[in-house]
């Protein structure tokens, strides 16, 4: 099999609320996805998608897969899309780094192998570990009482565990922490997200000002080292999202006990591939993960939906359903989402299919004309 | 002042001679340069450059560099450029990493910022030492035969400095290095650049093989964490390169005693406005440099002319002048030119050299005001 044809497409995605508030000083109202749709010699098609949290959230934009992929694109063509090991290293020969502009043509290489099996996703990342992912849903910086409402109305739509995003003034952070956590009904979990907003003295006076509450403390600060500093001084449980972005820093996890959970975004991670390495080292040590993206329309979801349903339960902390935060869609159908769990699709491959209306005509082709 | 308008220019650099490092691992045959123009309310203007070492010698890519400054451009419009470190804050909040994307627009900030003054770039880093810094020749990976012809040719040029690629075949390596330490000349300084091809093992199988030459390593692995599990088992001095990317990895490099030598290379770790922390880092633990581009044109070349003359000789490696390499000229000749196998930059303010336009053919974008 051979890829024949790949097309890159964009489409703005925007925020369900109107504005995403989160760490110091961003907001996000439209995020812009982009997404590759490969085209095999043997009729199978395969789609993935990026789309970043805002361009600055971490080493990772929109425009930059548009230009990894004027390299990529015809280094790919005449490869074949199911050896994901050969693709995988192609692309890391071809440019170095830039992980999150490969990981739409890794995760598009996995749907067409799963199709080419007649398989879902989740099988052939290890089978149905987890029966339904179990979700958050991330509460944006807004006044407070506004945020203990819109937790209340997620609550109502079967969600159990909330993300509080903080990192932008600590003293009204402490607050924040505080309603929202107090809030909590039994079985609930809370997690305060400061997405490397604060400096080490505001994330330790944070931490000291709610440690009566039970919740985790996530990314309170940009490094991996200051994290470290605020972790010695703490006994808030800690989760680490944005400086675990390699295997390096994963290994680092594990052998130096640096964080009770570790969040895995596939694109953040570089692909599925990477981040399903990433998982299973993680599981094997006993570090519990959360399996996501940084943000994304229903081909994001999709993939999430079965990263995360292949993950052991008792190590799967949390996944999202990125799509239920849009307007607008990537792909069809969406995953399933009942009772506050995402459940990966039965379909081979992903399970979804681009939404070819919503992302319009492609900004770039390789290979056979359409 | 203010940045009125940036200009961005896309040119194919051809080598002269294909190219090979890393045990075959990187092949090259013509850089992709991206040059910019910074244009100023106050007529000033102010040029930059950036230009990988092909697409896969580090984490940056040529179409990176221009998508980076598409996504920069809104917010780089309208500030003072004289500012160089406000510029530098707001690029690293609008464009988190992508470091090498950009120090074509810190090269510019510096160039404008220099001019403004009536100074060098070297004299506004710090201050020039009288003379220049020699040049340090790039021979490529290939039999021992080869690349002591590559030497000599080197050594025609002027050059007395070299950095001779190896990697990929520790046997290899080990008959490499000896024939070539056996033909150096007396005062020849020889760096053994590995381009992070060896395996742990690999590099201490040759390391521990060729310890009576003394000789210098670059890179000798993948990762830092590989280099700290090598530095204490031998005893020849280690150059970081390829993972000297952030202050952070300066820092570490620094502290626990990693290597003796840095390779701060301009376009890897995002411009001069980082890079000066670096040898500012480097000078107070002692620590030897060579500054260079990571290719490029005469401008990257002059841009690391200037970082390297503000270091006192006894801490002064070299530079390199990728220009020798390239059958492109695009400065009419000007600016910092090999002279008996040196790079120097007078006071001339700035950067000292600016491109000729038609050499550069249409611009691939504008951002304007």
């Amino acid at each position: 099999m051979k890829i024949t044809r790949i097309r890159l497409y964009k489409t703005g995605l925007p925020y369900v609320g109107g504005s995403y508030g989160w760490g110091r000083g961003n907001a996000i109202e439209i995020a812009q996805a982009s997404v590759v749709v490969l085209d095999t010699d043997a009729g199978l098609q395969g789609c993935g998608e990026f789309t970043p949290c805002g361009e600055n959230y971490i080493e990772a934009h929109s425009e930059g897969v548009e230009a990894a992929a004027r390299l990529l694109a015809p280094r790919l063509l005449g490869e074949d899309p199911r050896q994901l090991g050969r693709i995988e290293g192609i692309m890391d020969h071809v440019i170095r780094g830039h992980g999150y502009a490969k990981s739409p043509f890794d995760i598009a290489c996995w749907d067409i192998l799963g199709q080419s099996v007649d398989q879902p996703l989740w099988m052939l990342l290890g089978g149905w570990l987890a029966d339904g992912a179990p979700l958050y849903r991330v509460a944006p910086q807004k006044p407070v009482p506004e945020m203990v409402a819109e937790m209340a109305a997620h609550r109502a739509t079967g969600y159990l565990q909330f993300q509080v995003k903080v990192g932008a003034d600590w003293s009204t952070d402490i607050h924040r922490i505080r309603q929202a956590v107090t809030a909590l009904a039994p079985g609930e979990k809370a997690f305060a997200d400061a997405n490397q907003g604060w400096r080490v003295d505001e994330a330790l006076r944070v931490a000291r000002a709610t440690r009566d509450l039970d919740y985790f403390f996530e990314q309170p600060c940009r490094t991996y080292e200051e994290c470290q500093q605020v972790r010695r001084r703490t006994d808030l449980p800690m989760k680490l999202d944005e400086c675990i972005t390699d295997m390096e820093a994963v290994t680092r996890v594990a052998v130096e006990r640096g964080a009770e959970v570790v969040c895995l975004k596939i694109s953040k991670q570089g692909g599925l591939s990477k981040a399903r390495r990433m998982r299973d080292f993680l599981v094997d040590h006993r570090i519990p993960v959360v399996c996501e993206d940084t943000w994304g329309g229903e081909i994001t979801t999709a993939a999430v939906a079965h990263f995360a349903c292949s993950t052991p339960a008792e190590f799967l902390v949390n996944a999202t359903d990125l799509h239920n935060y849009n307007t607008r869609s990537t792909g069809t159908p969406a995953p399933r989402v009942e009772g506050g769990r995402l459940y990966a699709s039965t379909a081979p491959g992903l399970g979804v299919a681009p939404d070819f209306e919503s992302l319009g005509a492609p900004v770039a082709r390789w290979g056979a004309a359409a | 002042m203010k940045i009125t308008a940036i200009t961005v220019w896309h040119v194919d650099l051809p080598l002269a001679q294909p190219y090979a490092l890393s045990g075959g691992r990187l092949k090259l045959d013509g850089l992709d340069a991206t040059i910019v123009r910074l244009d100023t309310d106050e007529g000033i203007t102010g040029w930059g450059e950036g230009t990988p070492w092909g697409h896969t010698y580090v984490a940056a890519h040529g179409p990176g560099i221009r998508a980076g400054i598409e996504t920069m451009a809104p917010a780089i419009l309208g500030l003072d450029p004289r500012q160089v470190t406000i510029v530098e804050r707001v690029m690293d909040v609008t464009l988190p990493g992508h470091l090498y994307a950009k120090g074509p627009i810190d090269l510019a900030c510096w160039d404008i910022a220099g001019q403004a003054a009536g100074l060098s770039i070297a004299d506004m880093l710090g201050g020039r030492y009288a003379k220049g810094t020699s040049i340090a020749s790039s021979i490529p990976s290939g039999t021992p035969e080869y690349m002591i012809r590559r030497v000599e040719e080197a050594r025609e040029r002027g050059y007395l400095n070299h950095s001779v690629k190896i990697g990929g075949d520790a046997e290899k390596d080990i008959e490499r290095i000896r024939a070539i330490e056996a033909a150096r000349l007396p005062g020849e300084r020889i760096l053994y650049d590995v381009n992070r091809a060896w395996t742990r093992a690999q590099a201490l199988q040759v390391m521990t093989a060729v310890e009576d030459l003394g000789i210098a390593v670059e890179q000798p692995g993948e990762t830092l964490d590989d280099i700290a599990a090598i530095r204490p088992l031998t005893r020849l001095p280690i150059s970081v390169d390829e993972r000297l990317e952030t202050l952070q990895d300066a820092t570490r490099i620094a502290r626990e005693g990693l290597a003796e030598i840095f390779n701060i290379k301009l376009g890897r770790v995002g411009g001069l406005t980082k890079a000066r922390r670096m040898r500012d880092i480097a000078l107070a633990h002692g620590i030897d440099c060579y500054v260079m581009a990571t290719g490029g044109s005469v401008l990257a070349d002059a841009e690391a002319a200037h970082l390297a003359q503000t270091i006192p000789p006894e801490h002064r490696l070299g530079v390199w002048a990728c220009q020798d390499m390239i059958t492109a000229e695009i400065a009419g000749g000007r600016g910092p030119r090999n002279q008996d196998g040196m790079l120097t930059v007078t006071d001339a303010p700035g950067l000292g050299v600016h491109p000729n336009e038609a050499a550069l053919g249409a611009p691939v974008a504008r951002y304007a005001v």
